[in-house]
């Protein structure tokens, strides 16, 4: 099985494929099976879906994008932004709007599908941002409704309040940060993990302003998922389960994942082994897959 | 001819009051949430001008049409204005609170209380209230508690959403340059990265023409602070960062650069045979002694500044003396450059955050120049686009911005305190623990407390409220950090409805309105100069 570090979900006329991404190309994932599909990257480290397009982060062309399905692909326009793209993240709420994650350039926003793109970099001290969340939206009737998203870095974490134009630093999160979870339930509790290489996982309550590590959670943080009613956190032990943050359960020890993205049905887990599709509510109950 | 007019005693003191109340009556039905316009004639289009600040209804009104109410009114005026230039709002409140105290003052000083114990009660007062007002604040930080301070300044969500987040990502000493849009709405962009008034040396040179706009990541950077003359100066630029490796070079020039060494670049840019892009530029704004702003440019970026007089030439340029900038970005009128920050970059910023602290608030050029230098070193402007369906209405939401911002500044700095008025009254609860042996000097300090009432009484005086005395009662019996929400008519949390006010606004209004006041009541003589009747013909 190829080794797998990005997962995304493609919508198209046909329905929603799912595709993997990894030093070994690009793929389509159905029935278990890895279909390669073209793609211009040397070196390929991110893939993205939003809509009916895809984009595929790396070297040499930061990042490019297809309307096909990979059938042809163009470069993106990135703002003389020469670092290669390593996360993408499409916005929930607003169609079109996209954050891209660099190594050494910084953050780009694009508010057109992703055709083009300009650093917003206000406010990072670092330039290598190694993930990148969005919150859910907020309430219509909210005012002031804010288009909250966080970075992640190998010196810290970031919020930005308005969609990536601009950033503030974390209080209390220090350190190489590389896997972020928003909570589903935002509006109402504010909740944000972040996850470090080795330093160990970090918690907010009040929608990212502050940070403060969670002892009871495992040292290395590969990727985190959040659920409906809970967390998941998988490192090279495996798979982990809180429903509060603070408290971890190793619910499935066979799946040391690198990448999980969680869709209506089943939570998606992307590593060394591969894919696999997992059942949420088997996870929360503690049980193997 | 003009005639001199004397008034002394309680002529001075009564004419005085007259005219503090006639402009304080203008300004004091603007005050609150519900408060109302004022319409003014502007002197040039005489067309009427619709203003709801109380700072731009007191700049308009130079002069009142009796003459013997003029100096009072002036007086006011000018503790609206200094209020505001202190701290960004609180124009109206110093009004209304300088005419209560006044009044209280006054009227005991008539009743034969001797004034110098009255005015030390006064001050005393003043400092204990102001002392009681600290001890209510507290610090705003988030964006969500901005946006509702700045909502309850402008009271225009969009605009105070915006104003907000521009505060929450810019900080205390945010650099905001607000600009006409041409739509009616309202959008704002950030400029990342130091940014120094600059032109390109050619449209060549521009990445994206049809924008003029050039970017370039990593880039190694020149600063000259020669004119950059000749051919073989700009071959030694090129040279020497092809020998460094680079891919891009920004030359940045305090003077100009010459027809001969704009050639060279010219032919020189993105050719076959020499691999580099070049942006050479000029910057637009330097002081008389050429310091600034390379000095801080050198500081960011490490390129050693090239000058003949100082024993550096441009020709003996060496790899080791360019600088380098993670980005460049140059439009019209601006040079960005982004970098990581230094520890030689953080002890300068700590030091112009130490010399703006010790500027004077009056000194407004001062103020401006180190505001300037500190955004540019810490890397961020934020630039506010300001629509609107008239041009009226734009700029008076541009003015209303602009007072914003530097209140929130100011709470950003100080903290807030329960807004409404509020703040004054329950402040007013520390003046009952204040006790001056002197008979004249405590009802100096019993007139303060009285006083203090007045900005919320007046605020639910417009809006027509039928108890206002029960409301006081109530919030005085609350404590803080009650305020009268005086849209919903009840008592509510000022921190959980968000009806604050800077702690800065509510210091100067105190300090400055007690300042006035006791010079207003030991003035003995008032000497104006009055025109004689109009001349209704002329003689031959």
């Amino acid at each position: 099985m190829p080794p797998i570090l990005a997962l995304a979900q493609l919508t198209s006329p046909a329905g929603v494929r799912t595709l993997a991404a990894g030093p070994d190309g690009l793929f389509a994932v159905a029935d278990g099976q890895f279909v390669p599909l073209a793609q211009p990257q040397t070196h390929l480290y991110c893939c993205a879906a939003s809509g009916e397009r895809l984009f595929v982060g790396g070297l040499p062309h930061g990042l490019a994008y297809s309307d096909d399905a990979g059938a042809t692909w163009q470069g993106c326009w990135l703002d003389s932004c020469e670092a290669p793209v390593v996360c993408v993240a499409p916005d929930p709420r607003a169609a079109g709007v996209l954050l891209a994650g660099t190594e050494g350039g910084g953050v780009l926003r694009s508010s057109d599908h992703g055709a083009s793109w300009t650093v917003g970099n206000l406010g990072l001290r670092s330039f290598n941002v190694l993930a990148l969340a969005w919150a859910p939206p907020d309430p219509p009737t909210t005012f002031p409704a804010w288009e909250t998203a966080f970075a992640a870095t190998d010196e810290g974490v970031y919020r930005s309040p308005n969609g990536g134009r601009g950033w503030r630093r974390c209080a209390g999160a220090d350190g190489v940060f590389q896997a972020l979870a928003v909570s589903r339930r935002w509006p109402a509790d504010g909740a944000v993990l972040a996850g470090t290489e080795a330093g160990g996982l970090f918690y907010s309550a009040d929608k990212g302003h502050h940070f403060a590590p969670v002892a009871g959670a495992p040292p290395e943080v590969d990727a985190l998922a959040a659920l409906d009613r809970g967390w998941l956190l998988a490192n090279a032990a495996g798979l982990w389960f809180s429903a509060d943050a603070q408290r971890w359960t190793l619910v499935d020890a066979a799946t040391s994942a690198l990448v999980l993205l969680v869709d209506s049905a089943a939570v998606i887990a992307g590593g060394e082994f591969g894919v696999k599709s997992l059942d949420p509510e088997a996870l929360k109950r503690g049980g193997r897959t | 001819m003009v005639a001199d007019r004397i008034a002394s005693g309680s002529a001075a003191q009564r004419q005085l009051q007259a005219g503090i109340d006639a402009l304080a009556d203008v300004l004091a039905v603007t005050l609150g949430p519900v408060g109302r316009s004022v319409v003014v004639e502007n002197e040039l289009t005489h067309q009427p001008d619709i203003l709801e600040s109380a700072a731009e209804i007191a700049r308009r009104l130079t002069s009142l049409s009796a003459p013997q109410h003029n100096t009072g009114a002036m007086l006011l005026r000018h503790v609206v204005w200094r209020v505001v230039r202190q701290a960004g709002d609180g124009g109206a409140t110093a009004a209304v609170f300088a005419r209560a105290l006044y009044r209280e003052a006054l009227r005991l000083a008539t009743a034969g209380l001797p004034l110098p114990g009255l005015c030390a009660g006064i001050e005393a007062a003043s400092a204990a209230v102001v002392s009681a007002l600290r001890q209510q604040a507290r610090p705003v930080t988030t964006e969500d508690e901005l946006a509702r301070l700045a909502q309850s300044l402008v009271n225009d969500p969009p605009l105070a959403t915006i104003l907000g987040e521009m505060s929450y990502l810019l900080g205390a000493n945010a650099v905001v340059a607000i600009e006409k849009y041409a739509v009616p709405t309202i959008d704002r962009l950030y400029v990342s990265g130091s940014a120094y008034p600059a032109q390109i040396a050619g449209a060549l040179f521009y990445t994206q023409a049809a924008q003029k706009r050039a970017a370039a990541g990593a880039t190694r950077v020149a600063l000259l602070d020669d004119a950059l003359q000749t051919g073989e100066e700009a071959a030694a630029l090129l040279q020497a960062a092809l020998a460094a490796g680079a891919k891009h070079l920004t030359i940045v020039t305090s003077q100009t650069i010459a027809e001969k060494a704009l050639a060279v670049l010219s032919v020189n840019h993105h050719s076959s045979a020499v691999p580099l892009s070049i942006i050479p530029l000029r910057l637009t704004e330097v002081d008389a002694a050429r310091h600034y702003p390379l000095a801080d440019l050198a500081l960011l970026t490490g390129a050693t500044i090239l000058s003949a007089a100082a024993g550096q030439p441009i020709t003996r340029l060496r790899p080791e003396h360019l600088g380098a900038a993670r980005r460049v970005e140059v439009t019209e009128t601006r040079l960005i450059l982004e970098m990581p920050q230094t520890e030689a970059v953080r002890q300068a910023v700590d030091d112009l955050r130490a010399q703006l602290e010790a500027v004077p608030a009056a000194d407004e050029t001062a103020r401006e120049q180190l505001q300037q230098r500190l955004a540019a070193l810490t890397g961020g402007l934020g630039i506010l686009r300001v629509g609107a369906y008239g041009d009226q209405e734009r700029a008076a939401r541009s003015k209303s911005a602009e007072r914003a911002l530097a209140a929130l500044a100011a709470a950003q700095r100080g903290g807030v305190v329960p807004g409404g008025g509020a703040a004054l009254v329950h402040a007013g609860a520390a003046l009952q623990a204040l006790y001056l042996p002197d008979e004249a000097e405590q009802h100096g300090v019993r007139l303060f407390a009285r006083a203090l009432a007045a900005p919320l009484l007046q605020m639910l005086d417009n809006a027509g409220s039928e108890a206002p005395g029960a409301a006081l009662h109530g919030l005085t019996e609350a404590g803080t950090p009650a305020v009268y929400d005086v849209a919903a008519g009840q008592i509510v949390d000022a921190y959980a409805s968000g009806i604050l006010t800077p702690l800065a606004v509510l210091e100067a209004v105190v300090r400055i309105a007690t300042s006035s006041v006791v010079m207003a009541l030991t003035t003995g003589t008032i000497l104006y100069h009055r025109a004689d009747a109009p001349i209704d013909h002329l003689e031959p």
